[in-house]
């Protein structure tokens, strides 16, 4: 595929002003490339996807707007405990939980509905105690087409097409990178600056951090909160260490003792990691140009097909067919061709 | 001199690229890049009656390559005739 046509296709590679090609990707599409080629082809470059929702990522999007609503009246000191809830059922119902997942073991494990509420009754309860001492300080901050946060550039050959003729041109040209994301929550403890994520479990098997250390999303988002605030807030950051990012983790099981429910824990990054981070994420951006330009065929990794981030993939039924009809014919009924995914126009 | 195709022989046409079609600065030159044997780009070069007769006459053949900041690569010069296997293919498949 020639660059004008990729450029055309995917909201993720545009042409800069001086002509240089530059790539857009968050954390999910590069890990989703890391993990399996033959996945990102579907989902990133094709758009294919499952029309069965997903628990974690539904059930994931109102908990997450739960929390955002608690950070944003406390912040704002207009936080209401019954009104807070009445929007928990309000959002609810508006995605369908019910009707969905209500035969799903984590719906059944959590209680519904009722045990939602109870849930964001104990969250409110336990983490009431920190607001003053982690203060938010941002809420929703994204950051991608407007290069806020640049990986690099790397080096490539120009390739091209014309009819059955195919080549390079002489030289190289560089490729821009950069991450784009959304961070929830930026937080400030006095000492540090950080973003704070949250993370559903079914129950915690010793420490729920050891999931996420290494975890690359994570250490993103550490780079990413480094870079915004020296390179456009360097006043927030007197006396204070960007090195860090909180995550609060909830139980979705519930417990005897609700307090055990959630656990904080922050993970550390130091200047060293973040360097390392920024190059493996060039290495992903350029593997990735490869495949989109060169039309590099992609890897399977059937390695994943039954634990593709925590979850059997979604595209693991089109890739056990026999043939290509049959594959055919699963993409047909089960799978639709979606509206690109673009974090950074998503509202939740 | 002209870079011309066939590089090696008609069955290889195929897998030949062109490198800087539609790069003005420089004139298009057709290879056959061989990776099984060392990564090798071969290219053929047709010299003009002119050119034949001044090597007939004792002229050098000089070769300039633009680095574009990167390393010098090995090169290799050879005369062969038509459709006939460039010695540098043999000496990398006897390793």
């Amino acid at each position: 595929m020639n660059i004008a046509d990729a450029v055309s296709k995917f909201h993720w590679m545009q042409l800069g002003e001086d002509g240089v090609v530059e790539m857009f990707l968050d954390h999910h599409s590069l890990a989703t490339f890391r993990s399996c080629e033959a996945s990102f082809e579907l989902s990133m470059m094709a758009n294919i996807k499952g029309k069965h929702k997903s628990w974690n990522l539904e059930f994931g999007i109102v908990f997450h707007k739960m929390v955002e609503l608690f950070y944003i009246g406390k912040r704002d000191e207009t936080f209401e405990f019954n009104d807070w809830l009445s929007k928990a059922c309000y959002y609810w119902h508006l995605y369908n939980i019910d009707s969905q997942f209500e035969e799903h073991k984590m719906y059944k494990t959590l209680g519904g509905l009722h045990g939602f509420l109870a849930m964001l009754g104990q969250y409110a309860t336990h983490f009431a105690a920190e607001v003053d001492r982690l203060r938010v300080i941002g809420i929703e901050i994204t950051f991608g087409k407007k290069r806020e946060v640049p990986l690099g550039e790397f080096q490539v050959s120009e390739y091209y097409t014309q009819g059955n003729v195919k080549g390079f041109q002489f030289g190289s040209k560089e490729v821009r990178c950069y991450l784009t994301g959304r961070i929830d929550f930026l937080m400030d403890s006095g000492n540090a600056i950080g973003p704070l994520d949250h993370k559903t479990t079914a129950f915690f098997k010793g420490s729920p951090s050891a999931s996420y250390d290494p975890q690359e999303g994570m250490t993103g988002y550490v780079y990413a909160t480094n870079y915004i605030l020296k390179s456009r807030f360097p006043e927030l950051l007197a006396g204070r260490k960007v090195d860090r990012i909180w995550m609060n983790f909830a139980q979705i099981t519930p417990q005897a003792d609700p307090m055990q429910r959630f656990k904080r824990v922050p993970l550390f990054k130091t200047e060293w990691q973040l360097e390392e981070y920024r190059k493996r994420q060039l290495r992903t951006f350029h593997k990735i140009y490869d495949m989109v330009v060169l039309g590099e065929r992609p890897d399977w990794n059937t390695s994943v097909c039954n634990n593709m981030f925590h979850s059997e993939c979604q595209y693991r039924n089109l890739h056990r067919q026999n043939s290509s009809s049959n594959m055919l014919n699963i993409l047909n009924q089960d799978f639709v061709v979606a509206e690109p995914w673009n974090p950074e126009e998503m509202e939740d | 001199m002209h870079s011309i195709s066939p590089v090696y022989n008609e069955e290889c046409v195929p897998a030949e690229q062109v490198i800087a079609l539609d790069q003005p600065e420089y004139l298009p030159l057709v290879t056959l890049r061989v990776p099984e044997f060392g990564d090798i780009c071969l290219a053929r070069y047709e010299f003009t009656d002119e050119e034949r007769k001044l090597i007939a006459d004792g002229a050098d053949l000089v070769v300039s390559e633009m680095l574009f900041g990167g390393s010098y690569t090995p090169m290799a010069l050879e005369v062969t005739p038509k459709n006939t296997k460039p010695t540098m293919i043999d000496i990398e498949m006897r390793g």
